[in-house]
């Protein structure tokens, strides 16, 4: 009998798991850990670089929030995922076809995934982060708030914040990749900083908006170091690789 | 990686290059024998269905006389993510990545080059792309990596 293809699912009556190779690779790069083929359950997933590279065979009982755990704390190595659903497994059985999906790699390469060596705690180690309340830029009394108001209040904020992010979410749950990355980087360079979220109309009303007019920039994230503008997620990435993020923050 | 094509390189898209012209594939911009960059590229050409990667090109092309223009279109990677607006339209062009060489960026640094490119393409900023990654070089830079 076949099984459709794309999204993998596995029951315990069948007693057989599907190839590793037939479960979809699903691109979550940027936002795609929300991805509906990403799925909800339990399950076993793998993860893959941006070369294609298999770098972590993992079981859990919330795959999508495994997925993106991993995406958020280590996104080089989490370009993709190919997911099996097994939303009526026990625990034995997650066990035995996430052993099914990484041997199949072993005979194919002739090793374990790298995330899966003895030692290697890159994908099972849960990093520790300061939890931080975003930075709100009004008390949410007036959601017509002026565009000028507004200004003065970013105005403020970058002043009086040495490291300040403009994202999309929040630091523990950012809604956006980009965003996603930027907070990641600040977080490994272990520094304090803050983050305002662009997409809280309560408290920051139109703020989206007036920022992109403030900074003449047109996307988000935003980083601002000692009331300077630094760049985008692109800029910001590109810095935090060549040490220079690590310069300028270290002197903020 | 950049490679910057001397004069002597400049060759017409060969069949095989024309048909990598496709989502995914990326077209690189052949400078003419004289120095300056084409005002259409054989991607602009081979794209007549796609608008945003013809503006992209045709724009960045007149705007920065690039010696090596990247455009890769990655919509497809993206077309079932939530958040993404083109709902998954399978030929939403929303998601682009673009690596560019200009003697235009020569003296700049990275926020003002992004922001010559972001104000060449301020029509298609507002609607429909949904996420541009930029990489950005000089001839000089490639030379010396």
């Amino acid at each position: 009998m076949g099984r459709p293809r794309g999204r993998g699912r596995a029951s315990a009556s069948d007693g057989a798991t599907p190839a590793l190779a037939s479960a979809e690779l699903v691109v979550i790069a940027n936002d795609g850990h929300e991805d509906a083929r990403v799925v909800t359950t339990p399950g076993v997933y793998a993860m893959y670089d941006a070369g294609g590279t298999l770098q972590y065979v993992g079981l859990s009982r919330r795959v999508r929030a495994s997925v993106k755990t991993h995406a958020f704390e280590i996104p080089q190595y989490c370009h993709a995922v190919r997911c099996l659903a097994m939303p009526d497994a026990s625990k034995a059985e997650l066990q035995t076809a996430w052993k099914t999906w990484v041997m199949e790699h072993v005979a194919a390469s002739g090793g374990l995934p790298p995330g899966n060596a003895p030692g290697n705690k890159l994908f099972s180690e849960r990093r520790a982060r300061p939890s931080k309340a975003c930075v709100r830029l009004s008390d949410g009394k007036d959601p017509e708030m002026s565009a000028e108001a507004l200004t003065e209040a970013i105005a403020r904020c970058v002043k009086d914040h040495k490291v300040v992010a403009f994202i999309k979410g929040t630091r523990e749950e950012p809604d956006c990749g980009f965003s996603h990355r930027v907070v990641n980087v600040l977080h490994d360079l272990s520094i304090d900083f803050d983050t305002v979220n662009v997409l809280d109309d309560y408290y920051n009303p139109n703020l989206l908006f007036v920022l992109k007019d403030f900074s003449d920039w047109p996307t988000i994230p935003q980083l601002y170091v000692n009331g300077e503008f630094v760049g985008g997620h692109d800029i910001v990435n590109s810095m935090y690789e060549s040490g220079e993020l690590k310069k300028l923050v270290g002197a903020a | 990686m950049f490679t910057r094509l001397a004069p002597a390189q400049v060759t017409a898209p060969t069949a095989t290059e024309r048909n990598r012209v496709s989502r995914g594939a990326s077209v690189v911009t052949r400078v003419r024998p004289d120095g300056g960059a084409c005002q259409e590229t054989a991607g602009a050409k081979m794209n007549v269905g796609r608008p945003v990667y013809t503006a992209i090109t045709q724009k960045l092309t007149r705007a920065l006389a690039p010696t090596v223009l990247n455009v890769i279109d990655e919509s497809a990677m993206h077309a079932g993510h939530v958040g993404n607006p083109s709902r998954g339209d399978p030929s939403a062009e929303t998601h682009f990545r673009v690596e560019i060489v200009s003697d235009a960026f020569e003296g700049k640094r990275q926020v003002m080059r992004h922001r010559m490119i972001y104000d060449a393409l301020s029509e298609e900023m507002d609607n429909p792309i949904h996420a541009l990654q930029l990489k950005t070089k000089t001839p000089s830079e490639v030379s010396s990596a």
